[in-house]
């Protein structure tokens, strides 16, 4: 099997809230297909370095554009990729 | 005051009701519709083949990589019913409105037949036909018939009034049960009557065009045309227009306040989510036990839908586990599915037994063609082929005394959890009359092929009678249990927890 579907883990500063989440994903979603990108999820535990966790699944063939990830997430608000 | 026998109490009260009802319908609808913002006329949803749609957002045709959940748009709690991506929320409005709508218009109609008022609406005479034109022209030259046109309805508005009433209502509703899953797995000749499910959904989007723009022109022509008589008819029943001012403001006070009601509506909900979910679900709940629970599929012996029907391309929400989530399922793809194993167990006894595919391919096998619905919209068409879930528990012995549900959970993550604490299995949660239903099955074949890994592969659950955020895919494990409750948030399943879907899948 040559194409499978993994996971790419990022951490995003201020994404805390529900609502910040849901604003983060929307304007992610405007430029997933361009990207490569299918399916996301961010984890929000609250502890440690007071980012969040975003998970992006795509082709193993794909390399996540941070950049381009980071434009799309400041459109929604004061977010961006740290780690 | 002179009562107006052509507009009494109940009339003015069921018009009244219907007018805040249609507006919980359109907005809670749009809710739905934002969810997945295209239509299709074809049986599979395949990207490109829309013949309408509300977003620039690009679907890409390769399956298996992109999930129809980033489609999914967000509309103003001032617009939708509740809004702000709440679409399980916006499918019980929904639900309860309908019931309520539904009810107020069989109220309206029997007492509209048993006063005698039918024949102030429905047309006895084709003299309606020239009468109707005559008063089409004059508003088409921006003129307003004059007064002895309404006894008490002009011609035109007869036509209108008994197309809304008699005919286009009844499709709204015709067009909406049939996208019951239910409905289509019992009776899949009338799914596919509508053109399919997604025949169903274009027709209703287009037939709530059609009600919107009716509410948007009977409402302006209310104010536009004789409005001192419309206005004291509507909120006194009167037909002394020295009441006009005063029957105005209550008019329009009534007005605002049922769009507050409306845009509370949202708050309300989106306040507290898990609140709503408990209220709306619990009436809801009573319409699905009465005309849904009662329905059996029977895929099997159903001829509505064959081979020839099924769908070149398939949607899927939740990709595949990745070695992070379950290195086990990675393990198991990777060496031809040697090593899977899916484990059958009763929690109330602590008991389990550990299957192979090879023992899940030795037990009797079972084969249908069934349409797959999402909550969202989209659906396709496929024969699956697998085990049904009665034989399947029935290697464990009889059903456990007190289980009272069947719980199956996933090898894979959900996709979102509600708080968005770290992700949980996906699981869901079946009653004991679902999962015994001949058309819940554990497959493992899809179009006589074994299943592709964004579809579940190798064993997924299908539950014919519900929409897919029952069918659990990458199945990890099979239980008998005593009550949801004690698992995960409590409400029966990753969706239900998550995006505030019903336990009870069957519309």
């Amino acid at each position: 099997m040559n194409e499978q579907i993994v996971s790419t883990r990022l951490q995003v500063s201020g994404v805390h809230t529900d609502k910040e989440v849901k604003l983060a994903l929307q304007a992610l979603y405007d430029v997933f297909a361009d990207l490569g990108i299918g399916q996301a999820t961010f984890e929000v535990t609250g502890a440690g370095t007071g980012t969040a966790s975003l998970f992006v699944k795509h082709l193993n063939n794909v390399t996540v554009d941070v950049d381009a990830v980071n434009q799309a997430l400041a459109k929604a608000g004061e977010f961006r990729v740290v780690a | 005051m002179n009562t107006n026998p052509d507009f009494p109490f109940w009339l003015q009260a069921t018009h009244l009701i219907n007018f805040v009802l249609i507006g919980m319908l359109l907005r809670s609808g749009w809710e739905i519709l934002s969810s997945l913002p295209r239509l299709w006329w074809s049986n599979d949803s395949a990207p490109g083949k829309e013949w309408l749609r509300f977003t620039k957002r690009k679907l890409p045709k390769e399956e298996g990589v992109y999930t129809s959940l980033m489609d999914e748009k967000r509309l103003s709690p001032l617009i939708a019913l509740p809004g702000r991506e709440n679409i399980g929320l916006g499918r019980h409005w929904h639900g309860l409105s309908v019931m309520l709508w539904v009810l107020n218009g069989v109220v309206y109609v029997v007492l509209l037949f048993a006063t005698g008022l039918w024949q102030r609406i429905i047309p006895t005479s084709w003299d309606v036909i020239p009468k109707a034109w005559d008063s089409f022209v004059i508003y088409a030259g921006f003129g307003v018939p004059s007064l002895e046109h309404f006894q008490p309805y002009d011609a035109l508005q007869m036509l209108g009034y008994t197309f809304v009433i008699f005919i286009l209502a009844p499709f709204m509703i015709l067009t909406g049960l049939a996208m019951s899953p239910a409905i289509r797995s019992r009776y899949p000749w009338y799914v596919k009557f509508w053109g399919g499910h997604q025949g169903a959904r274009s027709l209703h989007f287009i037939a709530m065009v059609l009600m919107a723009g009716f509410i948007v022109m009977h409402v302006s022509l209310v104010f536009l045309v004789h409005r001192e008589q419309n206005v004291v008819h509507m909120v006194f029943g009167d037909v002394d227009t020295a009441r006009y001012a005063q029957g105005l403001v209550i008019m329009i006070a009534t007005i605002v306040a049922v769009i507050v009601f409306w845009i509370a509506l949202s708050y309300w909900t989106l306040a507290d989510r898990p609140r709503a979910h408990r209220f709306l679900v619990f009436f809801t709940e009573i319409g699905r036990k009465i005309f849904l629970n009662w329905m059996r599929p029977r895929g099997a012996v159903q001829t509505t839908y064959t081979d020839r029907d099924i769908s070149e391309f398939h949607w899927t929400n939740g990709l595949p586990p990745t070695s992070e989530e379950s290195p086990e399922w990675i393990a198991a793809r990777d060496n031809n599915w040697e090593g899977y194993t899916i484990t059958i167990g009763d929690d109330l006894n602590g008991t389990s037994k550990v299957l192979t595919l090879d023992d899940i391919r030795q037990l009797p096998q079972t084969s249908y063609i069934a349409t797959h619905t999402c909550m969202q919209g989209w659906s396709a068409t496929s024969r699956w082929s697998g085990v049904r879930l009665t034989d399947l528990m029935a290697l464990l012995g009889p059903k456990p005394e007190g289980a009272n549900y069947v719980l199956v959970d996933s090898y894979g993550l959900a996709q979102k959890m509600i708080d968005n604490r770290p992700r949980e299995p996906f699981y869901t949660v079946l009653d004991l009359q679902t999962a015994a239903e001949d058309d819940t099955i554990l497959a493992i074949e899809r179009n006589g092929e074994p299943l592709d890994l964004h579809l579940g592969a190798p064993a997924r659950m299908r539950v014919e009678s519900n929409h897919g955020y029952k069918m659990v895919k990458w199945v990890r494990s099979i239980r008998w249990i005593a009550d949801y409750a004690e698992y995960g948030d409590g409400r029966g399943g990753t969706r239900e927890d998550s995006a505030l879907q019903a336990l009870n899948g069957r519309i």
